[in-house]
């Protein structure tokens, strides 16, 4: 199941491997802790077009299933000295593609320079939105998962490795943590046709946060470069635009970018805000993603949430959309056939229509409603249940799967998931 | 323009009134019994077992160089947001064990919340990666001897368990 070690894992587990090798050697104050996290859910998902999956990276799952929302979590907190400290965290859930990397959440090392001052160094989390870095941990949360819209997107770029900076100030309502982070992060899927990979080179996160006890703002920007994408044909794209005849040349060079954006900078920011007032919470966040690619085209997210509790049991509301830049497009065929002779045009358009409709299938445009409860039935123990309600636009199905031999529907669709399941810490 | 985000809190805090009205009518049932025992409940003191009324206290040993802390101090070092004293020195704080009365009583007064949402606060916190929770104790007595093993633990108990190898830096009902 765990199979391929890739570079940048490799890379953050030899860092904290040695480096946690050096500190323990000269230490006394050896420390582990063992915890960890388990969801055990099931959802239902209804229709026979999509497959619903909980993040771009897991497997998409109809009808009744237990895949997209259990999880097990396990973590190992060490404390190496009175400054040192790692942390490693697995989580066990159903990637479609079994890379190791797709597992490893956290593997760090953390020194801390003075009150205010700490640097990790290793994999962590890039804290792109406010539930980022324990979106996995169903106990902090009154949701089944935070919303999709948002948080399923969070994928390779949830985390990274690299090192990062905190500065903590206190204030006089609480604490403001800014953080500055450098270093990559790699995309490790699988489709239809076998595994899809990518790189986030020269990634660098910025964040910013504010917390009383009654509130909490949070602000992110990261921006990368892509390179190094991989999948069954990629070759055969970047060698189009040397093979294609003359005249037809400036199409193949701008499918092979549309799809091949290698060297191209991605950006997200977001910004995201939490308030309890009283037995009422409110939970707002909102995302700008800017890229050219058309497998992940540009878009906004957000959504807005509120909950009340009710002592051991908790009802909320969601709502929440994506909505994509631009129609999922690379070159528009119709009227490219019409400006070529009638055997290069049907030939080019035999070419292209499989990237246009690759462009298709990943473009999301949706809303949703969800409605749910929490019941914290023991002090350890909670149950949830939660129904979601989604309307998709034309061809904007691409937070879910699409059944083998469907492509993604061009007309304006719903679907709707129920979920229920339990969720505990330890 | 300064927005008049008084003015909205107000509306949303009558929204949460009414609402709160609406929720008590409904399952008013279970809280006809339970409200009059939250009403006879003096939030400023603890409640020993025995039934007498006690205060909570925050200490460290006297062989800790801090001699008092601000609310804010310790609502730093028991929510995670710094893991030293306000003078650089380790903090290592203890909690008494989940469902007893001290604990209760003690995060109600220091941030006005519920133990189960400490708990949901410190699962974040946790498993983000970002720092761990207080040692916890499963009695008064285990508190003393570990106050005693470090000059670096700070903890909360009852005022009348106060030792004199204990330094009070804060008492909550003040």
């Amino acid at each position: 199941m765990f199979i391929s070690l890739i570079n940048s894992t490799r890379l953050s587990l030899f860092i904290l491997i040695v480096c946690s090798a050096t500190v323990v050697s000269a230490s006394d104050d050896l420390e582990f802790k063992f915890s960890g996290f388990a969801n055990i859910g099931v959802t239902y998902a209804e229709g026979e077009t999509y497959g619903f999956r909980t993040q771009l990276l897991n497997a998409g799952r109809d009808g009744f299933s237990l895949a997209p929302d259990t999880l097990l979590g396990l973590q190992l907190n060490t404390s190496l000295s009175t400054n040192f400290d790692a942390v490693v965290q697995f989580v066990i859930q159903d990637r479609s593609n079994n890379n190791f990397s797709n597992y490893l959440e956290l593997a760090f090392l953390r020194y801390q320079l003075s009150r205010n001052v700490d640097i990790r160094a290793g994999r962590f989390s890039t804290n792109s939105y406010l539930y980022t870095d324990f979106r996995y941990v169903s106990q902090a949360t009154y949701w089944v998962r935070p919303p999709l819209e948002m948080y399923s997107t969070v994928g390779s770029l949830g985390n990274m490795d690299g090192a990062q900076l905190s500065y903590t100030y206190p204030l006089d309502f609480g604490a403001a943590k800014i953080s500055a982070a450098y270093g990559l992060s790699e995309l490790n899927n699988d489709s239809d046709d076998g595994p899809f990979r990518a790189k986030y080179e020269d990634l660098y996160v910025l964040n910013l946060e504010l917390q009383s006890n009654d509130w909490r703002i949070q602000g992110a920007y990261i921006n990368a470069r892509l390179n190094d994408i991989r999948f069954a044909g990629s070759d055969e794209v970047r060698l189009a635009p040397f093979t294609a005849p003359e005249i037809v040349r400036p199409v193949f060079v701008q499918v092979a970018r549309a799809i091949i954006p290698e060297g191209e900078r991605v950006s997200y920011y977001s910004i995201s805000g939490k308030y309890y007032l009283d037995e009422l919470e409110f939970t707002a966040e909102y995302g700008d993603y800017d890229s050219d690619w058309a497998l992940s085209s540009a878009s906004q997210f957000g959504y807005i949430s509120a909950a009340y509790n009710l002592g051991m049991f908790t009802p909320f509301v969601t709502l929440a959309a994506h909505n994509r830049d631009s129609d999922p497009e690379i070159v528009n065929t119709q009227s490219l056939i019409a400006s070529l002779p009638r055997d290069l045009g049907a030939f080019v358009a035999l070419s292209i229509e499989p990237a246009n409709e690759a462009s298709k299938d990943a473009s999301i445009d949706q809303r949703s409603l969800s409605v749910g409860f929490r019941w914290d039935f023991n002090a350890d123990w909670a149950f949830k249940a939660q129904i979601d309600h989604f309307k998709i636009g034309e061809n904007g199905s691409g937070l879910f799967s699409i059944e083998k031999g469907l492509g993604a529907p061009d007309e304006k669709t719903s679907f709707n998931v129920a979920s229920f399941g339990i969720t505990t810490t330890f | 323009m300064i927005y008049p985000f008084d003015k909205v809190f107000r509306t949303v805090k009558r929204i949460a009134l009414h609402l709160r009205r609406s929720a008590l009518s409904i399952f008013s049932i279970p809280l006809l019994t339970t409200v009059p025992l939250l009403l006879s409940f003096n939030v400023n003191a603890y409640v020993s077992e025995d039934g007498t009324s006690d205060n909570l206290v925050v200490v460290v040993s006297t062989n800790n160089s801090t001699s008092s802390l601000s609310k804010k101090d310790v609502i730093d070092i028991y929510m995670g947001r710094f893991n030293t004293f306000p003078n650089g020195d380790k903090a290592e704080p203890i909690d008494l064990s989940e469902g007893s009365a001290e604990k209760r009583v003690f995060y109600e007064q220091l941030v006005g919340k519920s133990e189960r949402k400490v708990k949901a606060y410190w699962s974040r916190l946790l498993f983000s990666g970002r720092a761990s929770p207080p040692l916890q104790a499963n009695s008064p007595n285990e508190v003393k001897a570990l106050l005693n093993e470090s000059a670096n633990a700070i903890a909360y108990i009852p005022q009348s368990d106060v030792t004199p190898e204990m330094k009070i830096v804060y008492q909550l009902n003040k």
